[in-house]
């Protein structure tokens, strides 16, 4: 009895404790073809077509309800207008295609949309996410590139219609084909002080460089008196302090977060200066002699300090504007938004802000996400992928659908939204979307790497291990050596 | 022939009158154990011995015991992330176990004694036990936040980071298992006491036994069954430790696949990254050595906590009484 106990006894340990984990482990369909690496062309598509495509006398597809399952990544308060663009395309094609929206968060994105795909098991015909995880989905061959659904439909579509930094992204690394097709940009944004502006920018002329930035935080902290904090960004709690703004300034004191073989080389040659610079220049904000910032704030003190006229710049998503704007207009006399745009907020831009010199070709580069949408390898119906490739073309040529998803924070990718006069003269793409992003041209994103939770995660702790007000640049050195070679190892082990 | 037929069939009969209800009984849970236990372990075992991506189940090969390789090889990646997160674990256990033991012991010692308001106090103690780790995790997170938003700092007016920094962050983790798991601890505790037979402190007392007497000599003893179970039961959780930091932590430590703080998270993140896919048979053998070392320590505390003298021993003594 006893002996058979202490049996018994490991037993339940064993289930109790990898159990549950071992039961997590996938159960996939049948195999696919054989997988390409990264350089190769495809050889053996893992896809399949059916059906024909039919047109009518012009040459345009004839869809009949055709039901598309969308997921999109878009979870926050940026959900409800994205549905609403979705609607005006379902009112506009009754009767030909419908699509339904399903919302699906950031954290478990990834992998819950490549279990659905690769068991078959209500997978999405369209996704809509980060650009940055689409490597990744092709790799382990979940989606198929849009390539056959623009030959046999006919629509016109080209990477070049969109601008061309997201658009080099299109291949996936699979060169000739067209995985990939990004809409937009966002990336952290910042509000200023109309009147505080005016009162300390020279000629009340908004800075242009880091210099400008620097001397108008400076004139604004000596003139408003110690408790006030020229520049307010919540780091607490805020992941986008080190996915967004750091990275922002690391970009633009010219710093490689990877290289062609998706190795990293932070503690290296001129990328561990670079890095060292962009990690110096955010930190001067905190630590600097005359520092113009708080570091550790969360996201109720910097925003109070903002709405009560104590900051002059607030760091924010663009999409928690409008809540930014109603909130600072209740703090004053409960004004209206429109009073809050036209006399008391105005956009800015991380452009240019953390290089030195503004000559250098990085100065005015803006790191952020891009959304992508990408076809699903279940969709296996031809007049269904090209259902799929009419709403994305609907997306980037409609302009209202460019104005509204602006209006949600996010600047259009598509050449011909950003040059339609509507758009341009919008009055929040006028005075908010291109304050917020300069340039769309000078807007970059995590690229084409595999790797990249394993390259951003490591980088984003690496990024917050630097903030310790202690840290000196030696240490800062030291820590990106270490924290590349982990990568690299990881890479290596992975791949091996 | 025929008579061999109808004893065979006589025998199927009684074994089916003999087990049929009990395996009827027992028939819907054998069947989960067998699909969603059973199975899944001896998959994640077969995995732990290939190369497997299950996004392409057709590449898969046999690969031996390389993926074991890794774990006991000290410039791998995966032996330089597990061991060390095992031996976080392992020293948050012997931390925590300790703690969740002899705080709820104390209690239920405390409550047995029936106090005015015991019955209060019992549900106050137990109430912890039924919020969820997620609840949990968003109440000592608003308790422990580094920013003005953490209320501990906001009482105090200090700027601790108590959720970013190292050692501090892993006693908040203590902290709130303590607060979390007493309960559960106390209430086996409670019973196990209010079972303790009267007569035996009363013949202790009589003996000359005072009151720490009584505890070791008669309450300990008693309720050796329910602080065993109690011990078994919390190494047990506690070697899985993933629900706590999981929840409680920093803008500084965001979760990282390649800093992993326990065991069961970097199994986790590692299954939930598809940048891993391709080493799911090393994340099914990083599975398979946790859980075979969860059972080694689950066997030390057995042999530890068992009774030096045989373990039939009222069976013997009843034995030898009804043998005259």
């Amino acid at each position: 009895m006893k002996k058979s106990w202490l049996l018994v006894v490991p037993a339940i340990a064993l289930l109790a404790s990898c159990g549950k984990t071992d039961a997590s482990v996938p159960a996939t369909s049948s195999g696919a073809g054989g997988v390409s690496s990264a350089a190769d062309s495809i050889k053996n598509p893992w896809w399949k077509s059916t059906g024909e495509i039919k047109k009518d006398s012009d040459g345009k597809v004839v869809y009949d309800e055709v039901a598309v399952n969308l997921v999109s990544v878009v979870s926050g308060d940026d959900l409800e207008p994205f549905k609403s663009i979705v609607n005006d395309f379902n009112t506009a094609y009754r009767g030909k295609i419908n699509i339904n929206v399903e919302s699906v968060g950031e954290s478990s994105f990834e992998k819950t949309i490549s279990d659905r795909v690769s068991q078959n098991s209500n997978p999405p015909d369209l996704i809509m996410s980060h650009q940055k995880g689409h490597k990744s989905f092709a790799d382990n061959q979940i989606v198929q590139p849009f390539d056959e659904a623009i030959s046999a439909s006919g629509i016109a579509y080209s990477p070049n219609d969109i601008v061309s930094n997201l658009a080099d992204d299109s291949d996936l690394g699979y060169s000739g084909h067209v995985f990939n097709i990004p809409v937009d940009g966002q990336s952290v944004v910042l509000l200023y002080n109309k009147t505080l502006m005016n009162k300390y920018a020279t000629g009340g002329k908004l800075p242009e460089n880091a210099s400008e930035f620097q001397a108008v935080c400076q004139a604004a902290k000596t003139g408003e008196g110690s408790s006030f904090i020229p520049f307010s960004i919540p780091v607490s709690g805020n992941t986008f302090f080190q996915r967004y703004f750091v990275m922002t300034s690391l970009m633009q004191n010219n710093f490689a977060p990877y290289g062609d073989d998706y190795k990293v080389t932070w503690g290296t040659g001129n990328n561990k200066d670079a890095f060292v610079k962009g990690i110096d220049a955010v930190r001067n904000l905190f630590y600097g002699s005359s520092p113009v910032s708080s570091y550790g704030n969360g996201t109720a003190a910097a925003y109070t300090s903002f709405y009560n006229d104590r900051s002059l710049f607030l760091a924010t998503y663009p999409w928690e504007v409008d809540a930014i704007l109603s909130a600072y207009g209740e703090a004053h006399n409960n004004m209206s938004i429109e009073a809050v745009k036209s006399q008391k907020v105005g956009g800015f831009s991380t452009a240019g802000i953390f290089q030195a010199d503004p000559t250098d070709a990085n100065a005015y580069k803006i790191f952020g996400d891009s959304h992508a949408f990408i076809l699903s390898k279940t969709v296996t119906d031809v007049t269904t992928k090209a259902a799929c490739l009419e709403f994305v073309h609907w997306f980037i040529n409609d302009v209202q659908a460019g104005i509204d998803w602006a209006n949600a924070g996010h600047i259009s990718a598509s050449h011909y939204i950003n040059n339609a006069d509507a758009y341009k003269n919008d009055e929040y793409v006028k005075n908010y979307i291109q304050a917020y992003y300069t340039d769309i041209n000078e807007f970059v994103t995590a690229g084409n790497t595999p790797y990249y939770t394993i390259t951003f995660d490591e980088l984003n702790s690496l990024i917050a291990s630097c903030m310790d007000k202690a840290i000196t640049d030696s240490d800062i050195s030291s820590k990106a050596t270490t924290s590349a070679n982990k990568v690299n190892a990881a890479i290596e082990f992975i791949n091996e | 022939m025929a008579e061999g037929t109808i004893k065979e069939h006589t025998e199927a009969g009684e074994i089916l009158r003999r087990y049929g209800l009990a395996v009827l009984f027992v028939a819907p849970y054998l069947i989960f154990f067998v699909c969603f236990t059973v199975i899944p372990i001896g998959m994640g075992v077969v995995i732990s011995f290939m190369d497997y991506n299950p996004y392409n189940v057709g590449a898969a090969t046999f690969s031996g015991f390389k993926n074991y390789g890794y774990l006991f090889n000290p410039d791998s990646m995966v032996a330089k992330l597990f061991w060390p997160a095992f031996g976080k674990t392992m020293a948050f256990d012997l931390c925590a176990v300790p703690c969740i033991l002899i705080i709820p012991l104390l209690l239920a010692i405390l409550i047995n004694t029936q106090p005015p308001g015991y019955k209060i106090f019992r549900a106050i103690i137990y109430l912890p036990a039924v919020t969820s780790i997620t609840v949990t995790g968003i109440i000592f997170s608003s308790l422990f936040a580094g920013d003005e938003s953490g209320l501990i700092n906001a009482l105090f007016h200090t700027d601790i980071q108590w959720l970013n920094e190292g050692v501090l962050r892993w006693a908040v983790m203590l902290f709130v298992s303590i607060w979390w798991q007493t309960g559960t601890n106390f209430v086996i505790l409670s019973a196990g006491l209010r079972d303790v037979p009267k007569p035996l402190y009363e013949a202790c007392e009589m003996d000359g036994g005072n009151k720490w007497t009584q505890f070791f000599k008669v309450t300990l003893p008693n309720i050796k069954g329910q602080i065993n179970l109690c011990l078994f039961t919390t190494i047990i959780g506690y070697m899985g430790l993933y629900g706590q930091p999981t929840v409680l932590y920093g803008s500084d430590n965001q979760p990282n696949a390649l800093a992993p703080d326990t065991p069961m998270i970097m199994i986790q993140q590692w299954l939930n990254d598809p940048t891993f896919a391709k080493r799911t048979g090393t994340l099914s053998a990083v599975a398979v050595v946790f859980g075979l070392l969860t059972m080694l320590v689950t066997l030390i505390e057995k042999v530890a906590t068992k009774e030096r003298k045989r373990g039939d021993k009222h069976e013997r003594q009843f034995r030898s009484y009804t043998s005259f």
